[in-house]
C-alpha cells in the first residue's frame, strides 16, 4: 500500500511560510532588545569606568609615584650601607627605578587620554546628544555584526562616530543607506533567516553575560548598592587613597630631610 | 587633583578597553573589600606553592601580577614556578627583572642558576650558584650545583673540590656523597665509585640508592 505523504503543496507553503515570518519577526525583536540591553550597559559601564578613573584611579598612580619615592631611597640606603656615596647611589637607584617610572608615566598618560575625551564631549548640546544616541540606535539595528546583514566595519564606523559625537557621520550614514532588503522568500531562506537569528541571540546572550563578569559591573553593582545606602563609596575610596597617599608623603619628607634634600 | 570633577556621561563604547584596562579597578575592589586582598591570595599562593600545585600557583600568580606587576616576591614565586613548569628561558627572565630590584637573595641567585643549569649553559650557571654561595657559604646545595657545571665543563678538579667542600657541610643527607660516587662512575672508574658507595652507606645506613649501587658495581 503506498503511504501517502504530506508534501509541501501549494496550499501548505503560505501556512509555513506565514509561522516562520511569524518566528523571524519575534527573534529579529528579541535581538534588538539583546541589542538594546547589551549596549546600554556598555555605556553604562563606560560612565562606571569614567567616573572611577577620573575620582580614583588618578590617585592610585599618585599613590605609586610616592611608594616609588620611599622604595628609591630605601634602596639608597642600603647602596650606602655598601660604600656608595649618596650621589652614587642616587644614580644607579634612579637607572633601576626608570622602568617603573615609566611605567607609571603610561598609566597617566591613558587617563589623561580618557579625560581629553570627556572634555571633548562637553560642547554636544542635549538636543544634539539625543539625535547621536536616536541614529545610532537605528544604525545600531541595521548593521550591528550580529544581525543578518550586519556589516562589523560600518558598525565600527558607526560606534566611532558615536563615541566622538560624529552627528554628521551618523547623519550621512543613515541618508546615504540603501534599502536591501528585496529577499527571495523560499522557505528554504526562511529557515537559514531563523537559524542565523537564533545563532546571533546566544552570541549576543553570551557576550553580556561575560560583561556581567567583568571587574567594571561588579564595581557598578557595588556602587548603586551602597547608593542604596545612602553611601558613596567611590569618595570613600578616595579618601582612603588621599590619606594613603598623605601618610607615605610625610614618609617621604622625613627621608629628603634626612639627606639634606629637603 | 580635581577628584570632584563633573562626570559627563558619554560613552566609548569598547569592550575591549573596557578588559584592558582593569589593573586599577581591580585594586579598588580590592580596597572596598569586593575583591580578595594581595596578601590573601599571596597566602593562597604559599600555600599552593608548599603542595606542589603549580598550576594553581600559576594562576594566583598572575591575578597578582594583573594588579600589581612589580609585586616583588610574587615575581619570585612566578619565576620558579615557570622553571618548574619546565618553561627555562622565562623563568630566567623573571627571574632577571627579580634581581635588577634585590640582589642579596641567595635563592633568586640557585634559582636563575638552574634555569640556566636546564638550558645547558653551564658557565652561567656557575656564576650564578657562585654568587648564591658568597650569600650563603653553607649551602651544601649549591656547591653540589657548581660542582655538576664544573665536571659538565671537564673542570674535574673544581667538580671534586667543590663536593668534598658539600660532604663537610652536608650532615643530613647522601646526595653530595652520592655525587662523588657518581662521578668516579662517569669517569669510569668503578673501584673508586664502590668504595665512595660504602663510605655513603656507612655515614646514612638507609641509603637506598647507595645500597643499590653497591650491589650493582660488585656486580660486575
Amino acid at each position: 500500500m503506498t503511504k501517502i505523504v504530506k508534501s509541501n503543496t501549494s496550499l501548505d507553503e503560505p501556512l509555513e511560510k506565514r509561522e516562520l515570518e511569524k518566528a523571524i519577526s519575534e527573534r529579529e525583536k528579541k535581538l534588538n532588545a539583546l541589542i538594546d540591553e547589551i549596549e546600554q550597559l556598555k555605556i553604562d559601564l563606560t560612565v562606571v569606568k569614567q567616573e572611577y578613573d577620573v575620582k580614583v584611579g588618578r590617585l592610585y598612580l599618585k599613590l605609586d609615584e610616592v611608594d616609588l619615592e620611599i622604595l628609591k631611597f630605601k634602596k639608597i640606603e642600603d647602596l650606602i650601607s655598601k660604600g656608595f656615596s649618596f650621589e652614587e647611589a642616587q644614580k644607579v637607584v634612579e637607572e633601576t627605578l626608570r622602568k617603573r617610572r615609566e611605567q607609571i608615566e603610561e598609566e597617566y598618560k591613558k587617563l589623561d587620554e580618557e579625560e581629553k575625551d570627556i572634555e571633548s564631549h562637553r560642547d554636544i548640546s542635549e538636543e544634539d546628544r539625543a539625535e547621536l544616541k536616536k541614529l545610532w540606535r537605528k544604525l545600531a539595528h541595521k548593521y550591528h555584526p550580529d544581525k543578518a546583514n550586519g556589516n562589523e566595519e560600518m558598525m565600527k564606523k558607526i560606534n566611532k562616530a558615536y563615541a566622538e559625537g560624529d552627528l554628521e557621520t551618523l547623519r550621512a550614514i543613515d541618508q546615504n543607506e540603501v534599502s536591501a532588503d528585496i529577499e527571495v522568500k523560499t522557505i528554504e531562506a526562511l529557515k537559514n533567516k531563523l537559524a542565523g537569528l537564533e545563532k546571533s541571540i546566544n552570541k549576543i546572550s553570551k557576550e553580556f553575560e561575560q560583561l556581567k563578569r567583568s571587574e567594571w559591573y561588579i564595581l557598578k553593582e557595588n556602587i548603586e548598592k551602597a547608593k542604596k545606602q545612602k553611601r558613596d563609596i567611590l569618595s570613600e575610596l578616595a579618601d582612603k587613597v588621599l590619606a594613603d597617599i598623605a601618610k607615605k608623603e610625610n614618609q617621604v619628607s622625613g627621608l629628603k630631610k634626612k639627606y639634606g634634600q629637603g | 587633583m580635581d577628584k570632584d570633577k563633573q562626570i559627563q556621561k558619554v560613552s566609548k563604547l569598547s569592550l575591549e578597553k573596557l578588559s584592558e584596562d582593569s589593573k586599577l579597578v581591580k585594586r579598588g575592589l580590592r580596597d572596598l573589600n569586593v575583591w580578595p586582598k594581595i596578601e590573601n591570595i599571596f597566602n593562597e599562593l604559599k600555600e599552593n606553592y608548599q603542595a606542589g600545585f603549580i598550576d594553581e600557583c600559576i594562576k594566583l600568580c598572575l591575578e597578582i601580577l594583573n594588579t600589581d606587576p612589580n609585586h616583588f616576591f610574587t615575581l619570585c614565586y612566578y619565576g620558579r614556578c615557570l622553571y618548574q613548569k619546565g618553561e627555562y628561558e622565562k623563568s630566567a627572565e623573571y627571574l632577571t627583572k627579580c634581581l635588577d630590584e634585590e640582589s642579596n637573595y641567595f635563592f633568586l641567585w640557585k634559582f636563575r642558576g638552574d634555569c640556566y643549569y636546564k638550558m645547558k649553559d653551564y658557565e652561567k650557571a656557575i656564576e650564578d650558584y657562585k654568587k648564591s654561595l658568597a650569600l650563603d657559604p653553607t649551602n651544601a646545595a649549591t656547591l653540589d650545583d657548581i660542582a655538576q657545571c664544573s665536571f659538565l665543563l671537564g673542570d674535574f678538579k673544581s667538580a671534586y673540590d667543590y663536593i668534598d667542600q658539600a660532604i663537610q657541610i652536608e650532615a643530613e643527607s647522601d646526595m653530595p656523597m652520592i655525587r662523588k660516587a657518581q662521578f668516579f662512575e662517569a669517569q669510569q672508574q668503578q673501584a673508586k665509585a664502590l668504595e665512595q658507595y660504602k663510605k655513603t652507606l656507612e655515614v646514612f645506613p638507609h641509603s637506598e640508592y647507595a645500597r643499590n649501587k653497591i650491589l650493582e658495581l660488585s656486580n660486575l
